[in-house]
């Protein structure tokens, strides 16, 4: 941040020093290893007083002198010049560091050329003995040049001691000094041969030609396994995060490493070949080839080497950006635009914004990627981000993925740049969302006569929200699953649950009930699910219409995974399809009671925010093939899992299948984390120092949303999602801690990076089993009391399934969501597709919008006053600060 | 914007800033006089090609300067090395900076040192070959090292010009110039006036080694050399003083009284180039060289005078910290030992080979 930075737009991403460094080290190399070849091939000719070898190594001196001294040398020029420009703080401590190493290495240079130049211009004309000893001094000194220059090199990858103490000989001395040497030195010999060949199938004689490119492919074949041996031991030294980051962390280094692997067979076989006695007509552009190999191999060598220092351009002291990673906390609490010493724009205002955007882009991103050239061009890389969507990726930044560094800035200095680069770089212009206003569908609530009907009946759905996702094609998380539960009461002075002799029927609302005519669910269910359903039906037998079971267990009536679609059949979108519920005498089949209720389910689930990909519907909701693909492309990339193609073959990929999903009762592959811990854990690390927004921009809640998923009396008072489940933070560390508790360490990975917000420390975060351990209502509500000013539900969760709200119910059996309604949908609920349409049942039975009973209104099941506070704990209290309509 | 707050932080270095001054003055005075032997050959080597049109052989003082021509490309690249390093150990936060402002002419000096290195092979191994293309060929390497010249003086005197630096937010693509500073032109001037003068001594110099050889073409180089020694000073006088002029005030003022050192360094240095010139025109080839070596010496201390004048409001090497490492010196000193006693003898290996027998 010293520096001012070369705005290099599609030349950017290290493509200048790629393209100049890999020709210079391809040719340098060739500078080492050949100068033994020239000597040793001259010691050749002189022993079997072979002239013609004598006159084959003149030659091959000549051509050696041409490329090594003009081409290597100036090059390596060009390779001092280009990275003052590029990373000029970093060749500022190299510079400094390690002066009189360079200086070294120039006295060697001098001794190269000097001793170059006299082995060529006197081979006919010195002593044989001391025209070899010439040889072997440029042999010499050009290898100690090459131990100067990778004691620098390998000292930006493995700095060692010189991290904590600095000084000269403890960077140079670097624990992959040694092994890198040597892997050099035996890749300079393999290319010594590379290069001899390119002049030995040129000899016109066939005799001697056999045997120089004999000779050449001897020198090409034998120091090889001793390569890849010191390559080995190169990377058995390296430390951990570095191997990992070449093994594969990096995801660019599994195409890279294959290549390197496919390329050394290559010449390795191209080697053998040339032994063959080849024609000229193949022996000539098989030479050619395998200098193209060579350089190739060597250029994946190089971007290997580069690649494992990520995000690193001196290995834990300097970020590939220039920023020290001791000036990271300053840069990301008080801004990098202040921090830097060439920017304009030290304060972001409207005014400057796409200017301070364009000195962010220059300033952290420019170094390792191009505006549309051919080395790391940023601009696929976020083509499918929005302002949102970069905004959180950059959040992640260097957190699971260590090979981008963390974003070193302020969040407005990263809303900025993440608005520079989806609107300026890619032109995008970013709508503004457009507002869903609701809509009053209509609503008939069915009659209820106090003084003469006999029965109530309470229905809810145990979730107040089911998703789906609807890229059945490619994966599943959630499918079509709506569970509905029911509770028939008897009226009277001491009404009583009723559980038997009466048929609890279900019937969706007209115009849903064909959800399979716009869900493609049942086309997949087999490859996913392993088993056939018929269109219409859900994964636990349940239609759209039918019966409810009586679980025992509960004390409740439950139709168990409704296929429900928030897809009308004639079009559009609508999350809360409603329910007629009848209760009937099993015997006489007479009427006994009857209700609605909506049952809701949403596919606004916003993968899409940063995974690309509009809404499948009406611009409303579902998920697009696009997004679909490019979640499992990411999988893929991380994990290293084949999903993308799997689910092209036709196999849909079912998350729950490896990670546990108790929502489904699925119990994954007991290695990997949950779910719920994978998918928050992962995310949290994108979505850090947010409030509910964290939550809406994955589940349907958001305020400008077509669903508007939390609708009860809590976001009537002002709350949201984290007054209940903590920030997006401490709900992904209460379930990685449970994780982590259940004996899987990897969730610690995940956790590394999250700060928890609601409590001071990770250790108060309690470990929570996903689905089980849930906010207990009575953290707020103690002794079912008003809670207490700043009361959260965050970090005391109920102990277990039976204790959930949507279990729980009283002593009579009564459920508490019988009266209170579904969860997220408390009593009195607003709902955005009609004010009573979460509250047909207090509408019914009492005729307003509050919990069944309240405002001691006990005469909807007892028939008569009562004073006894039985349900539970303040029960006949009035109700507090809402409006009792 | 205070230019001064642009300039980057220095790294800290390992031995007293007094050594580096040292060899960067030392290693800066060998590379000039290669630089001066090849850019000043390449010229009058252009001169005799393009004198010689017409005529069927090549004249034999262009034959001398390209057999040798590719050795002073070598030895320019090679000895330009170390005043380079030195150069960024003092400066190189400026340098890095100016570096980056004109990116994109920075990167073009090794290509086009490369094109001029590879067309003096072609010219020394093909010269007779060539026949007139040759004055394309080696116009062309000419063309390239004046180039790369120019980028040099943009570049060493917009490392001096903080004020000039704020080019940068108006253009960060990396094609800035210096051209607006008004000692760029007679600065560069100067320097290749002063290599077509030392260029011409070398070339001077080489034809009285021959003549005292009992090779009768080498008075033809004398002659040759020494008139571009004579021209090439007194147009240096003019430049000079332009150069001088055009220098800002306070900074002139130094070199004209102001200051006793900066003073007598320019004026000895000016005095011992008039005796350079006397001396060439009288023929007397090595005190001419050796007042020309003087010359350069004094101009290269009178540079350094310069540049400290000019960087003295922001900047002084001499206030960097220091980490006192110095036995990553002393192995330098050692290398630097063994490698001369080894050039010592390959060169005299050189100079016996085809005579042991």
């Amino acid at each position: 941040m010293n520096y001012p930075v070369w705005e290099l737009g599609a030349w950017g991403g290290g493509w200048l020093i790629a393209l100049i460094a890999v020709a210079h080290v391809y040719v340098a190399h060739f500078a080492v290893g050949g100068g033994l070849f020239l000597v040793l091939t001259e010691t050749m000719g002189r022993r079997t007083n072979d002239p013609a070898v004598l006159d084959y190594t003149r030659r091959h001196a000549k051509f050696f002198l041409l490329l090594t001294m003009v081409f290597g040398g100036l090059s390596g020029v060009g390779i001092w010049l280009v990275i003052s420009v590029l990373h000029p703080s970093a060749t500022s401590v190299l510079i400094h560091d390690f002066v009189f190493a360079w200086a070294t290495e120039w006295v060697f240079f001098l001794v190269e050329i000097v001793s170059l130049f006299v082995y060529y211009y006197t081979f006919d004309k010195m002593v044989p003995s001391k025209h070899l000893l010439v040889g072997w001094i440029y042999a010499a000194a050009a290898w100690v040049s090459l131990l100067l220059v990778n004691g620098i090199i390998s000292f930006m990858l493995t700095p060692g001691g010189w991290l904590t103490g600095g000084g000269f000989w403890p960077g140079f001395l670097n624990p992959s000094l040694a092994p890198s040497t040597a892997f050099r030195t035996f890749l300079a010999l393999v290319l010594a041969g590379v290069y001899g060949l390119l002049t030995a199938v040129r000899i016109p004689e066939p005799g001697l030609r056999t045997k120089m490119v004999r000779w050449c492919a001897a020198w090409l074949l034998l120091p090889f396994l001793l390569m890849l041996a010191a390559g080995w031991w190169s990377l058995a030294v390296l430390p951990e995060s570095v191997r990992d980051m070449l093994l594969g962390a990096n995801p660019e280094m599994i195409a890279v490493g294959r290549v390197g692997v496919w390329l050394a067979a290559a010449l390795f076989l191209g080697g053998l070949l040339m032994v063959l006695r080849l024609p000229r007509t193949a022996s000539v552009p098989l030479a050619a080839l395998l200098l193209v190999i060579g350089l190739f191999y060597m250029g994946s060598f190089e971007w290997a080497r580069e690649a494992g220092r990520r995000p690193y351009i001196i290995y834990g002291h300097m970020y590939s950006n220039s920023l020290l990673l001791s000036q990271m906390p300053q840069a990301q609490a008080q801004g990098v635009l202040k921090l830097a010493r060439w920017s304009q724009n030290k304060q972001i205002t409207p005014e400057n914004r796409q200017q301070a955007g364009r000195e962010l882009y220059n300033l952290l991103c420019s170094s390792c990627h191009s505006v549309g050239g051919p080395m790391h061009d940023l601009l696929p890389l976020t083509a499918k981000y929005g302002g949102f969507g970069l905004d959180s990726q950059l959040d992640g930044m260097g957190k699971l993925l260590g090979y981008m560094p963390p974003f070193a800035g302020t969040r407005a200095e990263r809303q900025t740049l993440a608005d520079y680069i989806v609107r300026n770089l890619h032109g995008k212009q970013e709508e503004p969302a457009v507002e869903f206003k609701g809509q009053e569908l209509p609503l008939e609530i069915p009659p209820f006569d106090a003084h003469k009907d006999a029965y109530v009946l309470l229905c809810w759905n145990d979730l107040g929200m089911h998703c789906l996702t609807d890229d059945d094609q490619q994966l599943m998380i959630l499918p079509p699953a709506n569970t509905l539960q029911a509770q028939l009461i008897k009226r009277g002075e001491t009404p009583k649950l009723v559980s038997q002799g009466v048929e609890i029927s279900y019937a969706v609302e007209p115009g849903h009930s064909d959800p399979a005519k716009r869900l493609p669910f049942w086309r997949y269910a087999k490859a996913i699910f392993g088993k056939e359903l018929p269109p219409g039906v859900g994964l636990a037998g349940k239609g759209l219409n039918g019966s409810m079971d009586y679980d025992e267990k509960l004390g409740v009536y439950e139709a168990k995974f409704i296929p429900v679609s928030p897809y009308p059949d004639a079009g559009g979108f609508n999350p809360y399809p409603l329910f007629t519920i009848e209760a009937k005498d099993k015997q006489t089949g007479q009427l006994l009671a009857r209700t609605r209720v909506v049952a809701p389910v949403s596919s606004e689930v916003g993968c899409r925010n940063c995974h690309g990909g509009g809404w499948r519907v009406d611009n409303l909701a579902g998920m697009a093939s696009a997004t679909g693909e490019d979640i499992l492309a990411t999988h893929d990339r991380i994990n290293r899992t084949d999903f993308k193609r799997q689910a092209a073959a036709g196999k849909p990929v079912f998350c729950a299948s490896c990670h546990a999903d108790p929502a489904l009762g699925m119990a994954g592959d007991g290695k990997r984390l949950s779910f719920s811990a994978a998918i928050h854990g992962w995310h949290a690390n994108y979505l850090t120092q947010r409030g509910a927004e964290a939550c809406q921009a994955c589940h349907p809640d958001s305020p400008s949303g077509p669903t508007r998923c939390l609708r009860g009396l809590h976001v009537q008072m002002g709350q949201d999602c984290t007054n209940c489940h903590g920030f997006l933070e401490d709900h992904a560390l209460g379930l990685l801690k449970g994780e982590q508790a259940a004996g899987k360490p990897q969730a610690a990975a995940l956790m590394r990076h999250l700060q928890p917000r609601s409590v001071a420390s990770l250790a108060e975060v309690n470990p929570r089993a996903p689905w089980v351990n849930q906010p207990d209502c009575l953290n707020c509500h103690r002794d079912f009391a008003a809670p207490e000013a700043g009361a959260s539900g965050f970090n005391r969760w109920t102990k277990g399934a039976e204790e959930l709200y949507r279990v729980r119910g009283d002593e009579a059996g009564v459920k508490c969501a019988a009266c209170h309604g579904s969860p997220h949908a408390l009593y009195p609920a607003k709902n955005p597709y009609g004010r009573d349409r979460d509250v047909v049942q207090p509408r019914q039975y009492q005729g307003n919008a509050l919990p069944l009973g309240a405002n001691q209104n006990c005469k909807v099941c007892h028939t008569v006053e009562m004073d006894s506070e039985m349900h539970h704990p303040n029960s006949l209290r009035m109700v507090r600060s809402l409006s009792t309509d | 914007m205070d230019p001064g707050s642009l300039i980057p932080a220095a790294d800290a270095i390992p031995i007293a800033a007094g050594w580096f001054r040292l060899l960067l003055l030392a290693t800066f005075v060998l590379h000039l006089l290669a630089m001066n032997a090849m850019l000043g050959g390449a010229v009058i080597a252009l001169a005799q090609a393009l004198g010689g049109e017409g005529q069927p052989r090549v004249p034999p003082t262009e034959q001398a300067i390209a057999v040798k021509l590719p050795f002073t490309i070598a030895l320019t690249v090679n000895l330009g090395v170390p005043p380079l390093l030195f150069l960024q150990v003092h400066y190189g936060n400026l340098l890095y900076t100016s570096a980056v402002l004109m990116a994109a002419w920075w990167l073009s000096i090794f290509v086009l040192a490369m094109v001029a290195y590879y067309a003096a092979y072609v010219y020394d191994f093909r010269l007779a070959s060539l026949g007139r293309v040759r004055t394309l060929v080696i116009g062309l390497a000419v063309l390239c090292l004046l180039a790369v010249a120019f980028v040099f003086s943009n570049s060493m005197t917009l490392m001096l010009k903080p004020t000039a630096w704020t080019a940068y937010f108006a253009n960060p693509r990396g094609t800035n110039l210096n051209l607006a500073d008004p000692t760029l032109w007679p600065r560069y001037l100067h320097f290749v006036l002063a290599s077509l003068a030392v260029g011409g001594l070398g070339l001077a110099g080489l034809g009285s080694w021959r003549r005292r050889r009992g090779d009768l073409g080498g008075k033809e180089l004398v002659r040759v050399g020494l008139n571009w020694f004579i021209w090439g000073t007194l147009a240096q006088m003019a430049d000079g003083l332009w150069f001088l002029l055009s220098l800002p005030q306070e900074i002139m003022l130094l070199f004209l009284g102001g200051s006793v050192s900066h003073t007598a360094l320019l004026w000895l240095g000016v005095a011992m180039g008039v005796g350079a010139l006397v001396l060439a025109s009288k023929g007397r080839v090595p005190p001419a060289a050796a007042a020309a070596l003087g010359t350069v010496v004094l101009m290269a201390l009178t540079r350094d005078l310069l540049r400290a004048a000019y960087l003295k409001p922001f900047f002084s090497p001499e206030g960097l910290p220091v980490t006192a490492q110095a036995s990553p010196a002393l192995v330098f000193l050692a290398a630097l030992i063994v490698g001369s006693i080894l050039i010592f003898w390959l060169l005299r290996l050189a100079a016996g080979a085809g005579k042991e027998s």
